[in-house]
């Protein structure tokens, strides 16, 4: 199923959740809504979900597959909803959870018993949790109640699956696992799926369009490499990944004396005891990380400026830079957007 | 917690704490059986099994039981209209629910008498189609209903308020209907509370004297509940009668402390369950 | 959402709405609301005259200052003792602790009418506490002492039950801190702790006051009630009823109810500003 949102808004007593929010969710990917706490993420699924409504303003619209459809009534039809706290039923086991929405359809619609039985493990055995299907939700650790509320919510096979923070409360490496096996869940069942995240690497890593928010809007709409490679605002690329500021002045007729700040990523930038062609900046190497998957580099300016640098492990090694060194950053890739100026 | 008092000060305040309960709480526990069997245990059997006496039993249990049900509805009804949903008017239900805490027995009985009693445009209405609220069985249903109502409510409305909705809405998504969220994830989460404010209520039901003396007729056999029986039972020196009634009436309380005691503990027990899943 | 009566309300996914706040409305509309407009509208038929004849007669003024005086007096022995009992059961582990806090609840649980007679059993010339007090020349029962006794009997729980939490909460390591900054036992308590249980404190004392103040049952047997000496002001609206002088009853029952809400309002007050207080203080 696809969705789409048009002017949406919502608002709480004074606070604007949500203002004027577009946003179409394609027919099968799986869409992140990334956003610091504020931004309106869960306001925005809970509103895709059904379980909360825009404000009744003229021109908010939802169309569902392309039908409008009367948003002011609770929806008709079912959503795999995957709740931050899991909201696992305490009082049933993990079989009788993933059952519950087999078992309460219709009488018409309802499949028999060993129907019911077959779908259920069917899903236990997805989630790898055979062996507990017999235990309750608080016997359960954290990483197993989100998968078993994961089954639950894919069990009634819901045309759209969401998913709210859903590894947030979980320990590092957990959260790194669950993103794998949620990626490959996607591959094997690709219903169409929005997951709300303030983790920019899990929406990276996981998703196939991201929506970044802030403050109730969109900021930008795309790709994981669209929006990490090619930031619309400044906002977008400090959101995503590590980010070093400059202070520059603009040269040139046009521009004047006008004042700016330059962005670029770590890895865009370059130690060396040479200087480069481009851009190039003059410092003293404070402090060299080695332990993790890149080296990181501190260099200061004279004017007390820190900037951070990302090198692979071989060519650290074979620049044989140390602490104290008096060194270049040649600056490969970097942005200036349009709000960063002052004139 | 161990206190860091030193020992005397212990001894002294718990000597004074225990003789202030014991004048206080043992004593009145202990007289009422005494006095109830001062004269032989035949006697009191005889005071027990007294027609007048069962009769206003029989009064008594239902006006009970059928205020139970009836505040049972309520309360689920108050509980999860407040607690599921916002609208404007939500705080001031809440404190309409508190108010018979607030209101003295007599006038409780008092505001049923001026709405229903026989001088009224309504209860003479009320009369001459055949029935009669003050002085009979339903103005004492009513007066009972008043001042036991809250406290089933009283118990939900925190618990549902502290439970959340996220498990109700978690069913509706999954296509349960209404009811059957109710029913089979909202219930068993309250079952406890609601059985601990039904014996709160209960207790109060059959216990109240003020609110159901103003709406009673007196009229011994007919329109007298236990409490009030106890009171025209010593109103004519008839002490030992109205001890041995009031030993009944003292030994349901009792039960009602163990109810609510063990209740209590079951709830913290499910509490404490509850926070570490 | 829904028609009128009901207000609207939010969106919202869970069903319900109009069921469970309509019974809920009915309820309280036939059991709370039209009664006491019914009280309502018989005072405001009245003139001024009329009603202050009726609220501020002699006897009744009498009966006001006796209500007021014996439920404040009550009120205040079980601040004290009733911080007694809590501090022991909260803070000292003694045989039988568990019964005795079970029985705190019997004041709550056990029928006015019983108390009424069993104390006024107790407290009579020839009761157990009666007999010994009548030697030292104290009469309880039939006076004003009798009242306060039975009032105190009564407003028992609710200084225990409210102070109980507090004292459990009571912050061990401020005990320590001011210990260790030199403060001897009684400092300790009376400039630490006393403040911190200070708000349950006036609350559960407010509440045994207020609970005092209409109570029926529990008073009538032991008071004697006999009027401008010990007839309190639910006795007083019960014999105007018995007289069907139902414009009467309804007077003093407005004036009570006017000390009631007045109570009621001050309790929310005094606990939502300890609540606050203790916000602010992080």
């Amino acid at each position: 199923m696809n969705i789409a949102l048009e002017h949406v808004s919502r608002r709480f007593g004074g606070f604007t959740a949500l203002d004027d929010v577009s946003l179409e969710v394609r027919q099968g990917e799986l869409l992140a809504l990334l956003g610091p706490s504020g931004s309106g993420k869960t306001t925005l699924l809970r509103i895709i979900a059904g379980l909360d409504a825009p404000d009744d303003v003229p021109g908010a619209r939802i169309r569902m597959d392309g039908e409008e459809i009367d948003w002011r009534k609770p929806r008709p039809h079912q959503v795999g909803f995957v709740f931050q706290h899991y909201a696992l039923f305490r009082t049933m086991t993990v079989f009788e959870n993933i059952a519950f929405g087999l078992r309460v359809k219709r009488k018409a619609d309802r499949p028999d018993e060993t129907a019911i039985r077959a779908r259920v493990n069917e899903l236990l055995a997805l989630i790898q949790l055979e062996s507990v299907a017999g235990r309750y939700p608080s016997q359960l650790s954290g990483g197993q109640r989100q998968r078993v509320a994961l089954a639950r919510a894919l069990a009634i096979e819901p045309r759209i699956l969401l998913l709210d923070e859903p590894f947030g409360a979980l320990d590092a490496k957990v959260r790194q696992d669950l993103r794998r096996w949620l990626r490959n869940l996607h591959g094997k069942i690709p219903v169409t799926s929005v997951l709300v995240t303030h983790d920019q690497e899990e929406a990276l890593e996981v998703a196939d369009r991201i929506v970044i928010m802030r403050a109730g809007r969109i900021e930008q709409v795309g790709t994981p490499e669209e929006v990490f490679h090619h930031p619309k605002s400044a906002f977008v690329m400090d959101f995503l990944g590590n980010v070093n500021l400059f202070h520059a002045r603009l040269e040139g007729e046009a521009a004047g004396e006008a004042k700016t700040q330059v962005r670029a990523r770590p890895h865009d930038l370059e130690v060396s005891r040479v200087e480069g062609t481009g851009s190039s900046l003059k410092g003293k190497v404070t402090r060299i990380q080695t332990a993790g998957a890149a080296v990181k580099v501190e260099v200061t300016t004279e004017e007390g400026e820190a900037i951070l640098v990302e090198m692979p492990h071989d060519r650290f090694k074979h620049s044989g830079i140390a602490t104290g060194e008096q060194v270049f950053v040649n600056v490969k890739d970097a942005r200036v957007f349009l709000e960063d100026y002052t004139i | 917690m161990k206190g860091s008092d030193p020992g005397w000060v212990r001894w002294v305040l718990i000597t004074v704490a225990l003789a202030f309960l014991a004048v206080m709480l043992v004593a009145p526990l202990a007289a009422v059986f005494m006095e109830a069997f001062g004269k032989g245990t035949r006697v009191y059997w005889r005071n027990v099994t007294d027609p007048a006496t069962l009769s206003a039993m029989r009064l008594t249990l239902t006006a009970a039981a059928v205020s139970a049900p009836l505040n049972a509805l309520f309360g689920l009804a108050a509980a999860w209209a407040v607690t599921r949903f916002e609208f404007p008017g939500r705080s001031l239900l809440v404190t309409l629910i508190d108010l018979p805490f607030a209101v003295s027995p007599v006038i409780a009985g008092l505001i049923f008498v001026a709405g229903f009693g026989s001088q009224t445009a309504f209860g003479g209405w009320l009369a001459d189609h055949g029935l009669r609220v003050i002085f009979a069985t339903p103005g004492i249903v009513l007066a009972t209903l008043f001042v036991t109502f809250p406290f089933v409510a009283r118990e939900l409305i925190p618990l549902m308020q502290e439970q959340g909705s996220d498990d109700e809405q978690a069913a509706i998504t999954l296509g349960a209907s209404g009811w059957t969220t109710f029913r089979r994830i909202t219930l068993p989460r309250i079952r406890l509370a609601l059985v601990y404010g039904l014996i709160l209520a209960n207790a109060r039901a059959i216990g109240e004297f003020g609110a159901v003396s103003v709406v009673s007729g007196h009229i011994r056999g007919v329109t007298n509940t236990l409490p009030l029986h106890v009171e025209i039972l010593y109103n004519e020196y008839n002490f030992t009668g109205a001890f041995a009634v009031a030993s009944l009436l003292a030994l349901f309380a009792l039960a009602t402390i163990a109810a609510k005691n063990i209740l209590e503990w079951r709830l913290r027990r499910a509490r404490e369950e509850g926070d570490k899943s | 959402m829904t028609g009128w009566p009901l207000p609207r309300r939010r969106y919202s996914i869970l069903p319900g709405f109009g069921l469970t706040l309509g019974y809920a409305s009915l309820y309280l509309s036939l059991i709370v609301l039209l009664p006491m407009a019914a009280l309502a509208s018989g005072v405001f038929r009245m003139s001024w005259a009329e009603f202050a004849a009726a609220a501020f007669d002699g006897r009744v003024v009498a009966s006001y200052r006796l209500t007021l005086l014996c439920s404040l007096a009550a009120a205040l022995i079980n601040a004290v003792f009733g911080f007694i009992v809590a501090w022991c059961l909260v803070r000292y582990r003694f045989p039988g602790w568990r019964i005795i806090d079970a029985m705190v609840d019997l004041p709550f649980a056990l029928p006015t009418a019983v108390s009424g007679i069993v104390l006024t059993a107790l407290y009579a010339p020839n009761g157990w506490f009666g007999a010994p007090l009548a030697r030292l020349g104290v009469k309880v029962a039939y006076t004003p002492l009798g009242i306060v006794a039975a009032l105190v009997f009564i407003g028992l729980p609710f200084v225990v039950r409210m102070a109980a939490p507090a004292i459990e909460d009571l912050d061990a390591e401020s005990e320590q801190a001011a210990a260790s900054l030199g403060a001897d036992r009684w400092q300790c308590f009376t400039r630490v702790q006393l403040p911190a249980l200070a708000p349950a404190l006036i609350s559960g004392t407010a509440m045994a006051f207020a609970r005092a103040l209409g109570e029926y049952g529990s008073v009538i047997f032991i008071a004697g009630n006999m009027p401008m000496k010990t007839e309190i002001t639910a006795l007083v609206i019960i014999t105007k009823l018995e007289q069907f002088d139902y414009a009467g009853a309804s007077a003093v029952a407005a004036v009570m109810l006017a000390a009631s809400f007045a109570m009621l309002l001050t309790i929310n007050f005094l606990e939502w500003r300890s609540s606050s207080r203790h916000r602010s203080a992080g």
